[in-house]
């Protein structure tokens, strides 16, 4: 357990992408496990306040029947308040007022005050605004978070399981057998993925969101596979898989315990490629209509936003929330990735691309000066 | 001889596919009518260059190659008869390769314990967890590498080459393996601690009785630690006999070419280097070859040589050479 404590602390240090990759990854996997103690309201939960004086409220009601002076300026200091009751609304404008209101303007000042609950910009209530149908936006992407993620995890977890068992199985079998399952990575390598799913999503019908993980999961497994296959290949010709055999390990056991183990870091760099594209996918799928609309999902949640054309009336958050969401959530991934591409490809480390010329450079500069030095002191 | 072999090897041929066409298929024999006795308790070694064909007879004694012609008896019986899994398992249990790498015949990503253990665990040679514990624990001591505990949480990368042979070695007394197919065991290894693989191998030999087959390039280790000798030279045995008697009075062309590449035969663990051969010089063996396998490099060669394989012929008690200028 230590040796495993120390590979993962190994594997961070100095390695920034990875770092951030994962706060990201790990915040958000909080923020879904805790939704219902960190969002502040419900996903689906419209905003309460059904009366709230506006200046288009005060406005209309400027000098009507029954109006006052006093009771004018309550309505003034009390705009912009939201009361989630009729009865507590009126009696509230009476006491601060401290007269009674003739029942005609009661209906008239609460038939103005009506509050609609729509698009409300980002405020103290709602961080980032609510969606036409008075949803907290924010609360939304928690919870959205939740099925996002376990779509994109269960997704990439089944794609993953698949591509391993596939790939290492074809290396350690080869003959007919590897022949056969390189044949089925083929044909669903040509097979384009993308249209693919959009078929089985729509015989589906709405799917909901395991079909969409299951689809995601089955079609998106044959490049890991082929990767997968090449790489363990490698590791068949080990003498240490002869000595297995040699003692008698069955086949099954050789592959899961002796073979995986050795290319988990690939396995790894797997599921994260495939849980990135998970996400994406089902954004894609339910912005599309093709997923169930009462989930509340990143994806769903863009879905909302085009059906209520929340650009178009200027609603930019609702658009905007989930699609710097998504991207934010996919960033951290691709990051995870890159960090895992530098230790096994370990060139890469330190400074990208140009770091290393830098060095190469150095190297060759020391090299001439030495040789200068050398031919001097012949000379 | 008076002893019972374990192993019998007759008349073995291995051929491995090189050119495939459409219509024809090509084939090297890498190991051709090769023959011997292993015996409880003693070695044999073969001894020959890259290519000769050690590693192929080996590799089809260990069930890892099948084989094209020729008999292999196990105790009497024809592996070939061993089709069921709970024989293959109880052969596989008896006779075990011992490879020339020790590096990369250990899983890296598991410990020494498991290396040990899983052979106990598959033959089923323990009842429970606290036993395979005790268990693997003596062989580690057995073997040479304590202190046990410490060494069984080790991961290959943490070891020694000679240590890691060691547990390689373990792994076959852990299954209490009669038969050692030992391939190059050392020749990867710092001189310095060959000598301590092969005593623990002499003491294998003397304390459990198991047979080996000892491969090398080395014919010092060889005279030092095998009873009898086998010289190969392109799939061919060329001359067999008692270590003493092929090293001290080599009959075949060949094997007097390897000796005198030998520096000092007195002088322990030294290193032969033979003299430099072109590889176009050593022929690719056919299964339509004829001839003798050595006529290209030999001194002594013939017409006849070039167009019959000379016979083994009997010089002495135990000792066959395959060589014209001896009968045939
Ligand atoms: N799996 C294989 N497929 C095809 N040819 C093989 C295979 N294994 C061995 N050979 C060929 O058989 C011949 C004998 O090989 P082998 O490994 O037995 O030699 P060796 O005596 O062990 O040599 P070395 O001392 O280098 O280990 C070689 O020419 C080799 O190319
Ligand atoms: S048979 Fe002829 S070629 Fe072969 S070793 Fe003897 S003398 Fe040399
Ligand atoms: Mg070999």
């Amino acid at each position: 357990m230590s040796r495993f404590l120390e590979s993962i602390i190994r594997f961070f240090k100095g390695n920034s992408p990875a770092v951030i990759g994962a706060t990201i990854i790990g915040t958000f996997v909080l923020l879904a496990v805790f939704a219902p103690l960190i969002a502040p309201y419900g996903a689906l939960e419209r905003d309460p306040i059904k009366y709230k004086i506006t200046d288009e409220t005060l406005e209309k009601l400027a000098g009507i029947e029954g109006m006052s002076a006093e009771i004018e300026a309550t309505l003034a200091a009390l705009k912009g308040h939201g009361f989630e009751d009729k009865h507590e609304f009126l009696r509230t404008i009476e006491t601060q007022t401290g007269t009674e209101i003739p029942l005609p303007l009661q209906k008239r000042i609460a038939g103005y005050s009506r509050h609609d609950p729509g698009h409300e910009p980002p405020s103290r209530r709602h961080w980032l605004g609510t969606t036409r149908a008075g949803q907290d936006v924010l609360s939304q992407l928690i919870y959205g978070a939740r099925i996002s993620l376990l779509v994109g995890f269960g997704a990439g977890l089944i794609g993953t399981v698949i591509a391993v068992l596939m790939g290492v199985t074809a290396a350690y079998m080869g003959g007919k057998v590897d022949e056969l399952l390189v044949f089925m990575m083929n044909v669903v390598l040509v097979i384009p993925n993308l249209p693919l799913i959009l078929v089985l999503a729509a015989f589906l019908g709405e799917a909901g969101p395991h079909s969409i993980a299951i689809i995601i999961g089955v079609t998106s497994w044959a490049w890991g596979a082929r990767v997968l296959r090449s790489q363990t290949l490698s590791i068949r010709k080990r003498e240490f898989i002869t000595a297995a055999e040699a003692i008698g390990e069955s086949k099954w056991r050789i592959i899961v315990v002796e073979m995986v183990p050795n290319v988990i870091n690939l396995i790894a760099g797997q599921f994260v490629g495939t849980t990135l594209y998970a996400v994406l996918a089902e954004a894609g799928l339910e912005f599309i209509g093709l997923g169930d609309p009462s989930v509340v999902t990143w994806g769903t949640m863009l879905l909302w936003a085009q059906n209520n054309s929340a650009l178009i009336v200027g609603a930019w958050w609702e658009m905007l929330a989930p699609a710097i969401t998504i991207s934010i959530f996919g960033g951290g991934l691709a990051l995870l990735n890159m960090g895992m591409d530098y230790v096994s490809n370990p060139q890469l480390k330190g400074g990208g691309n140009m770091g290393l010329w830098k060095k190469r450079y150095n190297e060759i500069q020391q090299k001439r000066l030495a040789k200068a030095r050398n031919d001097k002191e012949l000379a | 001889m008076s002893l019972q072999p374990i192993m019998e090897v007759r008349h073995l041929v291995k051929d491995f596919p090189t050119k495939q066409g459409i219509f024809t298929k090509q084939y090297m024999r890498a190991v051709n009518d090769v023959s011997f006795n292993l015996y409880p308790g003693r070695a044999l070694g073969i001894v020959g260059e890259s290519g000769s064909g050690k590693s192929t007879s080996a590799r089809v004694i260990s069930l890892q190659y099948p084989r094209t012609a020729g008999e292999i008896l196990f105790q009497g019986n024809d592996i070939a008869t061993f089709t069921d899994k709970a024989s293959v398992m109880a052969y596989r249990r008896k006779v075990q390769m011992i490879f020339q790498d020790p590096y990369g015949a250990l899983n890296p990503v598991h410990t020494v314990f498991h290396h040990i253990a899983r052979p106990l665990q598959i033959h089923k040679i323990v009842q429970n967890k606290s036993e395979l514990e005790d268990k693997v624990y003596s062989v580690l001591e057995k073997v040479g590498l304590i202190p046990v505990e410490q060494t069984a949480k080790k991961y290959a990368y943490q070891l020694s080459g000679g240590q890691r042979q060691r547990v390689c070695i373990g792994k076959t007394l852990a299954l209490g393996t009669e038969v050692v197919l030992a391939d190059e065991p050392t020749s990867a290894l710092d001189v310095s601690i060959r000598l301590g693989i092969l005593n623990l191998m002499e003491a294998m030999k003397e304390d459990f009785n198991t047979a080996f087959l000892y491969i090398t390039h080395d014919i010092a280790t060889a005279r030092y630690f095998t009873e009898e000798i086998a010289v190969m030279y392109v799939g061919h045995m060329v001359e067999t006999g008692d270590s003493r008697d092929v090293t001290s009075n080599p009959q075949h062309p060949y094997t007097q070419l390897l000796l005198s590449a030998v520096p000092d035969p007195h002088k322990r663990g030294s290193r032969i280097s033979l003299p430099e051969v072109e590889k176009k010089e050593i022929p690719t063996w056919r299964p339509e070859s004829r001839g003798c396998p050595f006529a290209s490099r030999c001194p002594h060669t013939t017409p006849q040589c070039r167009e019959q394989m000379p016979p083994l012929t009997k010089l002495a008690d135990n000792h066959f050479v395959r060589c014209f200028l001896h009968g045939g």
